[in-house]
């Protein structure tokens, strides 16, 4: 931080190696409920870095034990190599962005942005150039005399964050900002944000519930389930190369069957036996050194559907159950045994090869042993 | 209908009115009585100002209600952001705790009161003034900041302190400000009911600490003197200026906010 405090530990220099944010064994529990069971995540220098999860995940506690909001109930925090976990949330060199926005409404979209040069005492006419800097980075250079309820909910976000950067704190923390927007709104502002990140070169930690934000902006992504974190990794592979089946489930749409995983090295390809189905080839998507009770994830668009009794090649055949067009691509639900399974297919791929394609037309189904993940968790 | 509710509403602004007018035009009334009006004078103004026992329970009056108001207020302000933020157990009962005086018959805590001042041995003055006036005032103070701070997002003190606040910092850049039009409210409601107040006094107030009300209550015996009229005329002059300083629209939504 360029400002002037006196009294943060926090605001000693640490080398620019260490990362951003360092999380070891951080675990916090609430009348004998573990909300966040003990975890260590690493949160590179300027990384765009977001915690997903569904409500109740506890993502929310673990962003705000990285503020100083909550404390821990064991597990340490670093802020750039500098142990902050009995920092004060004011000495930490962090700054918010709340879901409510919380601006001050006695004070002007300026003075809101200066709050905390003002509270940390920087010269006057650094603090204004600063703050100026700041709107303009936002693009409300020209509303700093207005009032914050005098503002659409878009421009109060802008404000909200520029309040947040305008310090340059080594970490800003986003909590769900873009929940109280409209749809057209958020798409806009997932772009703005990324571009406002790169632009100021401060770590962003982003929480949020919905997957295709998280997918969109982020350098990588945690996710989270039942205070545990599932898996950490970029958007791609955790979109190709889920680890669990909370992961598969969570984000995109994704088919899930239950199988018995024999053993085997990660990556290995193998043939299980999916009840109901046949035997079907796919890989393994973790080491697995005994057989135990695993599942089978299978992406929709990953599903090549042909008409049946064309080819040679055997696969498994099931039953168009609906169809559904949705412009772009075709939904199938398809009856294979006892299961449902979801397929997309290009409306390029349907026109070409499944013209006159209707429901209860048997089609033959295959995909690549690569695109067929068993994972155990 | 409109008709009959136009004049009602005529009727009521009239009846509310007509007292008010009443004191003022009779504090500038030659006849030494209200029975008749005989021309205009300012003879009542120079006696209420002469008249030292009256000016001297005005002081105690008035010293009475700045105190009990501004320490109503503070204590307030404190209850109410620290209930603002609590959701924890016992909320209800703390919340019911500072109401009760507001249930109590009043003569029922001044009995009480004074029973405690005399165990105890603490001399009736302006001491027990204050205490048994703030026990009246205070639930009003609370509760008409409280329903100010329960507006208040919960994220902003959190926004205060990650922007570098500290606790004080905090109270004097945000809650405070956001705070001060249920302020201002709290602290008028206490000084009214501590200056009007007549119950509590009667018990609380020891040789040399009458409070106005008491003054003119007891002064009912002997006669009304016109100077009571030309003080009730000048209180309301006062509560004019304090309303008009204030400002009328800020006013409304003090007395909206309190009701809140």
């Amino acid at each position: 931080m360029t400002t002037q405090t006196t009294s943060a530990a926090a605001d000693t220099t640490a080398p620019t190696t260490a990362p951003a944010v360092e999380i070891q064994g951080l675990s916090k529990e609430f009348a004998g409920h573990l909300a966040v069971h003990p975890l260590d995540l690493e949160i590179r220098e300027n990384e765009f870095f977001s915690i997903l999860g569904p409500s109740g995940c506890g993502k929310t506690t673990l962003m705000r034990m990285i503020t100083g909001f909550e404390t821990p109930s064991s597990g340490r925090v670093r802020l750039g190599g500098v142990d902050v976990t009995d920092v004060p949330t004011r000495n930490r060199d962090l700054n918010m962005l709340f879901q409510s926005y919380a601006l001050f409404p006695h004070l002007t979209v300026f003075e809101n942005v200066a709050f905390e040069l003002r509270v940390r005492r920087v010269a006057k006419a650094e603090a204004n150039r600063r703050t100026r800097e700041a709107l303009e980075l936002v693009k409300l250079g020209h509303l700093g005399d207005r009032k914050p309820d005098q503002l659409s909910g878009g421009q109060r976000q802008r404000v909200a964050l520029a309040r947040a950067v305008v310090s340059g704190p080594k970490v800003v923390l986003l909590d769900e900002p873009l929940g109280a927007l409209d749809q057209q709104l958020r798409k806009e502002m997932q772009y703005e944000l990324k571009r406002m990140q790169r632009e100021v070169g401060i770590t962003f930690i982003y929480v949020t519930h919905d997957q295709e934000e998280a997918l969109t902006m982020s350098d990588r992504i945690a996710v989270m389930s039942e205070g545990v974190v599932q898996q950490v990794a970029g958007p791609e592979d955790i979109y190709n190369r889920p680890e669990t089946r909370f992961v598969a489930g969570f984000i995109g749409s994704c088919n899930l069957l239950d199988v018995q995983a024999p053993d085997g090295a990660e990556g290995e390809e193998v043939a299980v036996e999916v009840p109901g189905v046949g035997t079907v080839r796919g890989v393994l998507g973790e080491t697995v050194p005994t057989p135990r009770a695993g599942t089978l994830l299978l992406r929709p668009e990953r599903i090549e559907v042909r008409p049946a009794g064309e080819g040679a090649s055997p696969g498994v055949v099931g039953v168009a159950e609906t169809l559904t067009f949705l412009g772009e691509e075709w939904h199938l639900h398809l009856r294979v045994g006892e299961h449902l399974l979801r397929a997309s297919v290009s409306s390029l791929v349907k026109e070409r090869d499944l013209p006159g394609l209707a429901a209860g037309d048997r089609l033959q189904l295959s995909w690549r042993p690569q695109d067929a993940r068993i994972v155990v968790r | 209908m409109d008709r009959i509710v136009n004049g009602i509403a005529r009727g009521v602004f009239v009846f509310l009115y007509i007292p008010i007018v009443a004191v003022i035009v009779y504090s500038f009334n030659a006849a030494g009585t209200n029975t008749r009006f005989d021309g205009l004078t300012l003879q009542w103004y120079v006696e209420l100002f002469q008249d030292a026992s009256l000016m001297q329970t005005l002081r105690t009056s008035a010293l009475v209600a700045v105190i009990t108001a501004t320490v109503a207020t503070i204590i307030g302000i404190m209850f109410a952001l620290g209930l603002a933020r609590y959701r924890g157990r016992g909320r209800g009962a703390l919340l019911a705790l500072i109401a009760l005086p507001l249930i109590v018959p009043e003569i029922v805590l001044g009995v009480a009161l004074l029973s405690v001042f005399s165990t105890t041995k603490v001399p009736l003055g302006i001491l027990t003034l204050v205490l048994g006036h703030l026990i009246v005032s205070l639930p009003l103070a609370t509760l008409v900041l409280m329903s100010s701070a329960a507006m208040l997002d919960p994220s902003l003190p959190e926004a205060a302190t990650d922007l570098g606040c500290s606790p004080w910092q905090t109270f004097t850049r945000v809650y405070f400000p956001l705070l001060r039009p249920a302020v201002v409210a709290a602290w008028l409601l206490s000084f009214t009911t501590s200056f009007s107040n007549i119950v509590m006094s009667t018990f609380l107030s020891g040789v040399g600490s009458t409070t106005l009300p008491l003054k003119i209550y007891s002064s009912l015996k002997t006669g009304l003197t016109p100077s009571i009229n030309a003080l009730g005329a000048l209180l309301i002059l006062l509560t004019l200026v304090i309303v008009l300083l204030v400002g009328v629209s800020q006013m409304r939504r003090i007395l909206v906010e309190s009701r809140g």
